[in-house]
């Protein structure tokens, strides 16, 4: 029979209490004694008294000693022998995204092993220092039990090899347990749980946006990591105009891309592409996800004197048509095109004014402005060709202030053409100019128009990694055997204090 | 013996020339007067001359009833003869280690007492015999009183058996009158040997000296208590409470030690030890008592 152990054996010290102890369980004892020739009448009188004369108690003294005693045993920590054995336990699980390739009873090879770790955990004695490392796109550490809480899910591809991982967790007294799915291979101790099975899925979206103009691409390549020829549909589904699901057809391994021209909607909406094969195993790549900002849809409007030029009504109609808005009538309108007039040009305006006058009489006729030029590398100007505008006749002093587009140096240096945050405007009329008649009228009125409204981003959602894709290297592993974990040894505590109890009782009892 | 301390002075200078003076004045005393018409007195003996009828009491030795007298009155008679022996007395002296009880310890009081009944004893007997132990000494009659002190002073401090101290004073033949001079603690042991007394027709007087701690206990407190004849000890804690008790207890010895003589017919003589620095004669001789012989 082994001996109990101490986790404290310094705390026995506390056993010379005992010597205190019997100095204060003997009873008081006068220095000197009365002579009495009735000792005899004494002891009667006590017990007249219901007393009893005071002296050592000998076994009330025992069993206090006995009760210190192992008072003394549970303080220092007694418990029965330890066994040797592993001290911590580090688990680290694969949680890349093939791991969520499921089986034929729906079950996911990560629900496998965080079952089968749930097990291993359970069974790993308390004192075990257990952490939990689950390596998918990210490195996520949990410590004890509470890590199966809320796991995360499967995504990505290790960013860190697992080998790695568990080579830098084996230690001497620690033990590394690898629950994976074989795919990235199985180093060290390892719980495979994952299965070979098929997959088709999407692995490439290339992007093309045309905003603010409703039309948009994309080009998706949908691949097969199957062993047999498999036919699926392609759909999808968000803020477009709807189109019909395509039926793909793929041999084994064979990879196709699919061009997809689709027109959004005005409003804005979660755009989904997405495959279905049947007996698809992992269906984290068969979809992928990107949200579609609204289009600008701007409800244009032309104000002009009689009669209203023919190209700005014309290019009212076609701006709008681009960007899903609408002509309207001006006191609806959130974009203006100007044609002459006087009125005043706030810095809210938002639009495009050509030779329009702010009240008052300040504007001054600025008769055959030559050598117009304007400034290339204004966001408003860049990559337009101006250099045929004739314009015969304009006005100085009649713009409001902004940043200069276009100048002229001829009878003397004038502004033409200058731009606030939400409008540009002209010192000349489109009537006065063949400004209407250059290709870059309608990207000039397109840009004053997207003036203020910021261009969404542009991109998606992560697909997954196509390595992750492959099952065909997955299996399924025996329950490695896992080493001796240390035990402690049960604690005699409750125990030696339930003696001590016991004798301190008995103790009451033994008058 | 343990626990026992050296004990104050039994005879200091001045309680012999206090004695003396009671000796002197020795007719002026009522008492001695009494006890010296007292010292004629018929007494049952074992030979002598018819002096009288006495009522029987039991114990006494069935031959000398007078069956006569019992036929003529009714009750039980015994004779009465007048001795004509030499007249003796005795002095019994408890010399148990428990004398050294008390404050004063109650031998120094008991060995006055018996240094004066002693000395009146010699002025009116021929011989007084002091018994305490194993010790046995004969003092005989108007011997001054420094040979009955050192009698005294050479009385040793022994346990005795009071039993065997009354067989041994039997077989001397008539020892007198015995004043037998104890705290009698233990009552029931001294019953077999008052009786045995009574059976052989002694006269015995009890004389047991007095102390404050006979009738009261002052102490308070955690006491150590200690008896000195066999050692034994206790501590007990002393409160009012266990101090009646022990009062009641002490009661309830006295009449015991009173039940035991009456019994046997004989007196028990309570008499209070004056203080140890106290001579005067009026402290030491009482109206109510007297030495009888």
């Amino acid at each position: 029979m082994e001996l109990p152990q101490l986790n404290h054996p310094e705390r026995l010290w506390w056993l010379l209490a005992i010597v205190p102890l019997w100095l204060l369980a003997r009873p008081p004892r006068p220095q000197s004694a009365v002579l009495t020739a009735h000792l005899s009448a004494w002891i009667a009188a006590l017990a007249a008294a219901g007393r009893r004369p005071k002296r050592f108690r000998r076994w009330r003294f025992v069993l206090l000693v006995v009760a210190a005693s192992c008072g003394a045993l549970a303080f220092a920590g007694a418990h029965a022998p330890d066994r040797d054995g592993k001290k911590r336990l580090v688990a680290v699980v694969d949680a890349s995204a093939s791991m969520a390739a499921r089986d034929e009873t729906g079950t996911s090879a990560y629900e496998r092993a965080l079952a089968a770790l749930g097990e291993v955990l359970a069974a790993v004695p308390r004192q075990v220092d257990a952490r939990v490392v689950f390596v998918g796109g990210d490195l996520d550490l949990r410590i004890g039990t509470a890590a199966l809480a809320s796991p995360p899910a499967p995504a990505g591809e290790p960013c860190v090899p697992l080998d790695d991982v568990v080579e830098a967790a084996s230690m001497e007294d620690t033990a590394a347990v690898l629950w994976t799915d074989g795919q990235h291979g199985a180093p060290g101790l390892a719980w495979i749980v994952g299965r070979a099975a098929d997959n088709w899925g999407i692995t490439r979206v290339v992007r093309e946006d045309r905003w603010p103009s409703a039309d948009l691409l994309r080009v998706v390549t949908v691949e097969s990591r199957a062993a047999r020829a498999a036919e699926g549909r392609l759909a999808v589904a968000g803020p477009i105009v709807p189109i019909e699901p395509q039926v793909l057809r793929l041999d084994p391994g064979e990879r196709k891309e699919i061009r997809l021209e689709l027109r959004r909607a005005a409003g804005p909406g979660r755009l989904s592409i997405s495959v279905d094969f049947p007996g698809d195993a992992l269906a984290l790549d068969d979809s992928v996800e990107e949200d579609l900002p609204p289009l600008p849809r701007p409800k244009i409007a032309v104000l002009a004197e009689d009669p209203i030029p023919r190209a700005l009504t014309a290019a009212a109609r076609s701006l709008a048509e681009d960007l899903g808005g609408s002509v309207t009538s001006p006191e609806d309108a959130d974009f203006l095109l100007v044609e002459g007039g006087r009125m005043p040009l706030p810095k809210s305006f938002r639009g495009v004014s050509f030779g329009t006058l702010p009240p008052g009489g300040a504007a001054e006729l600025w008769p055959s402005p030559e050598g117009a030029d304007w400034d290339r590398q204004a966001p408003l100007l860049a990559g337009l060709d101006l250099s045929e505008l004739e314009i015969r006749a304009a006005w100085r002093k009649a713009l409001p202030a902004g940043k200069d587009l276009l100048f002229a140096a001829s009878s003397g240096p004038g502004v033409l053409a200058r731009s606030t945050p939400l409008a540009v405007h002209f010192a000349f009329r489109l009537a006065d100019s063949n400004l209407a008649l250059l290709p870059a009228f309608p990207q000039i009125l397109r840009r004053a128009l997207l003036l203020g409204i910021p261009e969404p981003p542009q991109g998606g959602g992560d697909l997954v990694p196509r390595a992750e894709g492959d099952l065909s290297r997955n299996r399924t592993g025996e329950r490695p055997d896992l080493p001796e974990f240390a035990r402690r040894g049960d604690s005699y505590g409750p125990l030696l204090l339930l003696a001590a109890l016991a004798c301190m009782a008995l103790r009451a009892w033994i008058l | 013996m343990k626990g026992l301390s050296e004990l104050p002075e039994a005879f200091p200078p001045e309680f012999v020339a206090m004695l003396e003076r009671i000796l002197r004045s020795g007719d002026r005393i009522w008492g001695a007067r009494v006890e010296t018409a007292r010292a004629l007195r018929m007494q049952i003996a074992q030979s002598g001359v018819f002096t009288g009828h006495r009522p029987y009491f039991p114990g006494d030795d069935p031959r000398w009833i007078d069956w006569n007298a019992c036929a003529r009155n009714g009750g039980l008679y015994v004779k009465l003869l007048e001795e004509e022996q030499q007249r003796g007395a005795c002095i019994v002296f408890e010399t148990s280690p428990r004398m050294h009880a008390g404050s004063p310890p109650r031998r120094t009081g008991a060995l006055r007492l018996a240094a004066i009944l002693g000395g009146l004893a010699l002025r009116q007997i021929d011989t007084l015999r002091v018994v305490g132990g194993s010790s046995s000494r004969e003092l005989h009659g108007r011997s001054g009183p420094d040979a009955l002190l050192d009698a005294l002073r050479a009385l040793p401090v022994e346990l005795a058996d009071p039993l065997r101290i009354a067989r041994d004073l039997s077989r001397r033949g008539d020892p007198g009158r015995i004043l037998w001079i104890s705290d009698f603690a233990e009552p029931a042991s001294f019953e077999p040997a008052l009786r045995m007394l009574r059976s052989r027709n002694h006269r015995v007087v009890g004389w047991l000296p007095a102390i404050e701690e006979d009738r009261r206990v002052r102490r308070r407190g955690l006491s150590r208590l200690l008896d000195p004849d066999d050692g034994r000890e206790i501590t007990a804690s002393i409160d009012d409470e266990l101090a009646a008790a022990m009062e009641e207890q002490l009661r309830a010895l006295a009449r015991q030690q009173d039940s035991a003589f009456a019994e046997c017919g004989y007196a028990l003589e309570r008499f209070p030890v004056p203080p140890l620095d106290d001579f005067r004669i009026s402290s030491w001789l009482g109206a109510a008592w007297s030495y009888r012989s």
